[in-house]
């Protein structure tokens, strides 16, 4: 599994490296090929006598190194201990911060008394840059051994640093607590830490603001008095420029109403507008939860946003996930005023081309939801699902059948008035499976109302046997059952054909059973069979797929949480605490393999040109301590007058060892003759150049003076999108090369 | 809280994964490749799978992604994300991408390791963090009981976005007054949508710890000075009329409580460039252009089209880069275009005449006609979507606001330079119904 040339050569380089500098540049590769999934575990060892360095640096990458991999090596982690102990006495506030935070992460059960005791000095230490960390690795102490932390001196402590001067030992001592205590319910809430924290709120960063105010919601104040104080303290921040502590003010306002009911109006509208404004200000990924809660607002007040509709109107540069979700507080907020300006929005958005087309079908569900809403306005509704179904583009006519069945289904007198002198032109223009399933459905459920209803049924059965629909099929045969014994005469005759085409010229067999469960239904006893089809259906108003109510109630509970983004109480998604975690250990070690795509010998290559490119920069430059660090730093320069053959060029275009593509934007368009110009102008040399469709292509080359070394590049320039290929001999150099490129073009 | 970020590009690599809580491992990452990034449909940016929770932003070619187990506040996991992806800025620069990680892997490390602890995020603001990050070798040459102490001051300091002891020897400020356009016009020129984003930016080069106090003509703050008399006064003077905010945010470093009790705007700035404000105004605005559209459709397969174009705003001023896009119906075979100023095309892949204006000055009227001819056919609707444009306005404000003062008071400053620019903007926001 792991690859122990690797392995071998980085301990080599380890323990060849006697000069920082270089050290610190091997201790990097070796962090950059734990990141590509390289299994570095064996170098354990090396890697903890390496620790003992002065340079930060080289510290900070080794201690990610240890944590990394200190579960597959619990045996040599007591080695490290020294390590961690002696930093922890260090003069540095930096190295003791770093020290005990690697230290604490481990959790490790075999360090529990090292950690315990570094910790307990840790919270006493006096920069508060150690005692913060300190602080969080009490809750990493506490999942290790609960019993060193829970009732002990350390929880005492803890509840003191909250009243610490410096906000993060401050808020992270809260944080700790309310895990340490979670399975009690968290930290004790009590009113002094309220008021303490509360007082100085403003000197807490967002995040800590966001934490007091998920404490502050759990809090139960005494007094209306202490209510409308936490109210108007927290109302400014309503203007805080965080979305986080905006959502979370709005949550200890929400919570605040059961104590102070007869404010509710007041308060919502307090958070409205904050609300709204986030919506149109953030990034699309931040509005989607915001969205999302001021959909489950809408809920419980509809009319609150009833005025805003138009802040609700969907762009088409909006992604789909925001086009759902501004549809779905639309439907919310739709009341007699603003009707015709949602139903009208909707419906152009449903013809709308520039819209996809699950957008256009979601906008006519929601004019469905909207009719059963707002029962007055169904007229409108149904003469918008008939246009709509007379444009004649599938995914629209499939919607709108659909819902024009569930508004009749609803509303059937009314509705029927309308759409039944219709349904012969809609029986020709209609081709989609859905659509027609409904078409037949209405017709069977009501066609008898209308002199040419038997007729309509009568075309589709005629093509029964070509349908290769079985939805259809199976509807048709209900359909045509229940228009038998409404219109015996004019129905018999179609009713003998379809049951002997279902039962004797069928391949699916749920239509055969069906046409012989009917056939035997019929020669058993036709007067049941009647009662039994006809059967009275009860009149409904809400849909099933409608939410229930209670949910929102609940999820009101879980604002400003994953809840209100998933539509589900905590409850229904968090998962049961893993059963076989050891299991799941083994697959981790598995899939860390599979997943690095990487072939060792490319690696070792890339490591050891890496390292030895170094070499080769110092033997050619002598103070090149510097340059060692930062690569990037070292300055191409090109030959002016540098020339290659084109045969030349070929054959080292063919031969060179190393290839890099690279893919950047330019900021403004160019054309080709500018590109030249620019490459020129910077002393590349142009072999050839050419424009294919709307790409350029240009062939080019440069020697770096200092290195010596020849670079090939490809450009493929489509608008401002360039592909660069670039070809050398020397891998180091050539990501150098490729980044000039890139300046060059760029700047 | 946080268990872990992820940073993965388009094709499922994991390019740094560095784990908070032990309450999720690597394997569990590659849920995220198969639910997100392998799923036929976008998704949303909030992803559910077994428990866990992944919330994402896409940057360019890669992704980078909050995991938890928790049940908690996304609004707060995004702000996260989205200051990541400033730090990394501040760092790598503007266009950071996968090479840029790929070549930094250690510093991303130190500074996923610095804002982040055991889930929960720790300093975040880059010039404290520039304390405790160590690049190259300055810190063993640079680092002295100096700087040792410094970061226990700073880290303490009640005003943590700034360092203490800068000085410059030449004191600047720069305010830039920018306002979104976000406009419906009916084809009649009335306001369907009438939301005016503004922003506040700050950029400022001060000595020492400066309280600043800024001023703007808003409307509640000038009928508190004037005791109510002045509400009724309408249109005084160019500037000083009132404007009627409704809805603004601040930036941290703006002492809320005072202007909550007098509006005023005081706070001691970060150092360098940062949003002082967002403000949103929807009342009186004022649309900078008038568009006159004129659709007919001549018979099946020709519309005749001809949009005039009046900028209202005053002769001295001009709009940059104006660009007029008018829709045409998606059978458009050809368009004859005729106009006198600015330059216009037809772009078949949006199904728009793009005209292009480079220098539009106040109070000037520009008109553009076409013949556009449709492909004969099949006969679909066409939706009429509406004119949309783009122009850029300096010195000019649709809402009106105007930056009264700006006090700057700090013992060590004699003079403040003092610059204020005004920017109207519109990126197809600017829409005409026709």
């Amino acid at each position: 599994m792991s690859s122990s040339r690797v392995i071998k050569s980085f301990r080599q380089l380890l323990n060849e490296s006697k000069e920082q500098s270089r050290r610190r540049l091997v201790i990097e590769q070796i962090i950059s090929a734990m990141s590509l999934g390289v299994n570095l575990s064996p170098l354990f060892a090396d890697m903890v006598k390496a620790a003992q360095t002065t340079d930060l640096v080289q510290k900070k990458m080794i201690y990610l190194y240890i944590c990394k991999y200190a579960e597959e090596n619990k045996e040599l982690l007591i080695l490290s201990t020294g390590t961690f102990q002696r930093d922890c006495q260090s003069q540095d506030p930096l190295v003791r911060g770093l020290s005990l935070r690697s230290m604490s992460s481990l959790m490790n059960k075999e360090l529990v008394e090292y950690m315990a005791r570094e910790i307990k000095k840790g919270l006493m230490d006096r920069s508060n840059y150690v005692r913060r960390i300190a602080v969080l690795a009490t809750v990493k102490l506490f999942r290790v051994s609960p019993e060193l932390v829970l009732d002990t001196e350390i929880e005492k402590k803890l509840y003191s640093m909250i009243a610490e001067v410096d906000p993060y030992v401050s808020i992270n001592s809260v944080v700790a607590l309310n895990e340490i205590l979670a399975s009690k319910g968290g930290i004790s809430i009590t009113q002094k830490i309220i008021i303490h924290l509360l007082k100085r709120f403003h000197e807490f960063t967002h995040w800590g603001q966001s934490i007091v105010l998920g404490l502050v919601a759990n809090y139960a104040p005494q007094s209306e008095q202490e209510c409308l104080q936490i109210l108007n303290l927290l109302d400014n921040y309503l203007k805080s420029g965080n979305t986080s502590v905006i959502l979370s003010v709005s949550k200890v306002f929400i919570n605040l109403i059961n104590d102070l009911p007869n404010l509710r109006n007041q308060i919502y509208d307090r958070i409205k507008n904050p609300l709204i404004t986030l919506v149109s200000c953030s990034g699309d990924e931040m509005a989607y939860p915001v969205l999302k809660h001021i959909y489950l607002i809408a809920t419980q007040l509809p009319n609150l946003f009833a005025n805003e509709a138009s802040r609700f109107f969907i762009k088409g540069s909006d992604p789909t996930y925001l086009q759902e979700i501004k549809i779905d507080i639309l439907c919310e907020i739709v009341n007699k005023q603003n009707f015709k300006q949602i139903i009208f929005a909707l419906a152009s958005y449903v013809i709308n081309s520039s819209l996809n087309e699950h957008i256009s079908s979601y906008c006519i569900r929601a004019i469905g939801k909207i009719a059963s809403q707002l029962s007055s306005y169904f007229d409108m509704v149904i003469d918008y699902l008939m246009e709509f179904i007379e444009l004649d583009i599938p995914h629209i006519v499939e919607a709108s059948m659909i819902i024009l069945k569930d508004v009749i289904r609803l509303f059937p007198e009314q509705s029927l008035e309308i759409v039944l002198p219709e349904l012969k032109r809609l029986s020709e223009i209609i081709h989609t499976e859905e659509a027609k399933v409904s078409l037949i459905w209405i017709l069977g459920e009501y066609g008898e109302k209308i002199d040419e209803g038997p007729y309509i049924l009568e075309k589709f059965v005629e093509t029964f046997s070509e349908e290769s629909s079985e939805k259809i099929k199976l509807e048709l045969l209900t359909s045509v059952l229940k228009m038998f014994f409404k219109r015996p005469p004019e129905s018999k005759k179609m009713l003998g054909v379809i049951l002997h085409e279902a039962t004797e010229n069928s391949n699916e067999p749920d239509v055969i059973d069906r046409g012989l469960f009917y056939y035997r239904l019929i020669s058993t006893d036709i007067n049941k069979t009647k009662s039994i089809v006809l059967s009275e259906k009860e009149n409904f108003t809400r849909f099933t797929e409608n939410d229930p109510l209670e949910l929102f109630e609940i999820l009101m509970d879980e604002f400003n949480t994953f809840s209100v983004v998933y539509k589900k109480p905590y409850e229904q998604f968090k998962r049961i605490i893993h059963k076989n975690e050891e299991e799941e250990e083994e697959e981790d070690d598995d899939s860390s393999t599979d997943s690095s795509s990487f072939s060792e010998e490319e690696l070792l290559d890339q490591i050891q040109q890496n390292v030895n490119g170094l070499d080769i920069n110092q033997q050619n430059q002598s103070q090149s301590q510097n340059q060692q660090n930062s690569q990037e730093e070292q300055e191409i320069e090109l030959e002016p007058k540098f020339n290659l053959e084109p045969s030349e060029f070929q054959n080292k275009w063919m031969n060179s060892s190393h290839n890099l593509n690279f893919d950047f934007e330019l900021d403004e368009e160019l054309d080709k003759e500018s590109f030249e110009e620019i490459l020129k102008e910077n002393n590349f040399q142009v072999m050839a150049s050419g424009l294919i469709q709307s790409t350029i292509k240009i062939f080019c080359y440069g020697k770096d003076i200092s290195s010596n070394q020849i670079g090939l590049f490809q450009l493929l320039i489509t608008g401002v999108n360039v592909k660069l290929n670039a070809k050398g001999t020397n891998p180091q150099f050539l990501k150098l090369f490729a980044e000039y490129i890139a300046t060059v073009l760029t700047e | 809280m946080i268990s872990g970020i992820l940073f993965i590009n388009e094709l499922g690599k994991v390019l740094i994964s560095r784990i908070y809580r032990q309450d999720i491992t690597i394997s569990f990452i590659d849920q995220f490749k198969i639910k997100v990034l392998a799923a036929k449909k976008t998704t949303n940016p909030i992803k559910h799978v077994e428990g866990t929770t992944f919330c994402f932003r896409r940057i360019g070619s890669f992704f980078i992604v909050a995991v938890t187990k928790k049940n908690i506040n996304a609004a707060l996991v995004f702000e996260f994300l989205n200051t990541i992806i400033e730090i990394f800025k501040g760092y790598f620069g503007e266009k950071f991408n996968e090479n840029t990680i790929r070549t930094n892997f250690s510093l991303v490390y130190e500074l996923l390791d610095e804002i982040i602890d055991f889930g929960y995020p720790q300093t975040t603001e880059t010039d404290i963090l520039k304390l405790y990050i160590t690049r190259e070798n300055q810190r063993q040459t640079k680092k002295s009981k100096e700087s040792v102490k410094q970061i226990s001051i700073k880290a303490t300091g009640v005003i943590g976005w700034r360092q203490e002891g800068l000085k410059y020897s030449r004191n600047e400020v720069f305010l830039d007054i920018v306002e979104n356009l976000h406009f419906l016009v009916s084809n009649s020129g009335k306001f369907l949508k009438s939301d005016v984003f503004g922003e506040i930016i700050m950029k400022s080069r001060l000595s020492g710890m400066p309280d600043c106090k800024l001023g703007l003509n808003d409307k509640v703050l000038l009928d508190k000075r004037s005791g109510g008399k002045r509400t009724k006064m309408k249109n005084t003077r160019g500037g000083n009329t009132p404007i009627v905010i409704d809805d603004v945010t601040f930036h941290q470093c703006v002492k809320l409580s005072k202007f909550d009790t007098d509006r005023s705007i005081s706070f001691v700035p970060p150092d360098g460039e940062f949003q002082c404000a967002s403000y949103r105004v929807t009342e009186n605005v004022k649309k900078p252009f008038k568009v006159i559209p004129i659709v007919k459709e001549r018979g099946a397969i020709t519309v005749d089209v001809k949009v005039t174009v009046i900028s209202l705003f005053s002769e001295n001023l001009f709009a940059k880069n104006t660009v007029v896009r008018i829709p045409t119906p998606p059978n458009t075979a050809e368009c004859v275009i005729t106009t006198q100023t600015g330059k216009a095309k037809y772009d078949p892949q949006i199904n728009c005449i793009v005209w292009s204006i480079k220098r539009f000055q106040g109070k000037e009227e520009l008109s553009l006609s076409a013949e556009v001819n449709l492909i004969r056919g099949k006969q679909s609707v066409w939706s009429r979507p509406p004119i949309s444009l783009d122009f850029t306005i300096p010195s000019y404000t649709s809402s009106g606001l105007r930056v009264r003062y700006l006090k700057v008071v700090e013992k060590s400053i004699t003079e403040v330079v003092k610059w204020v620019r005004y920017l109207c903007v519109s990126k197809g926001t600017f829409q005409v119904r026709i």
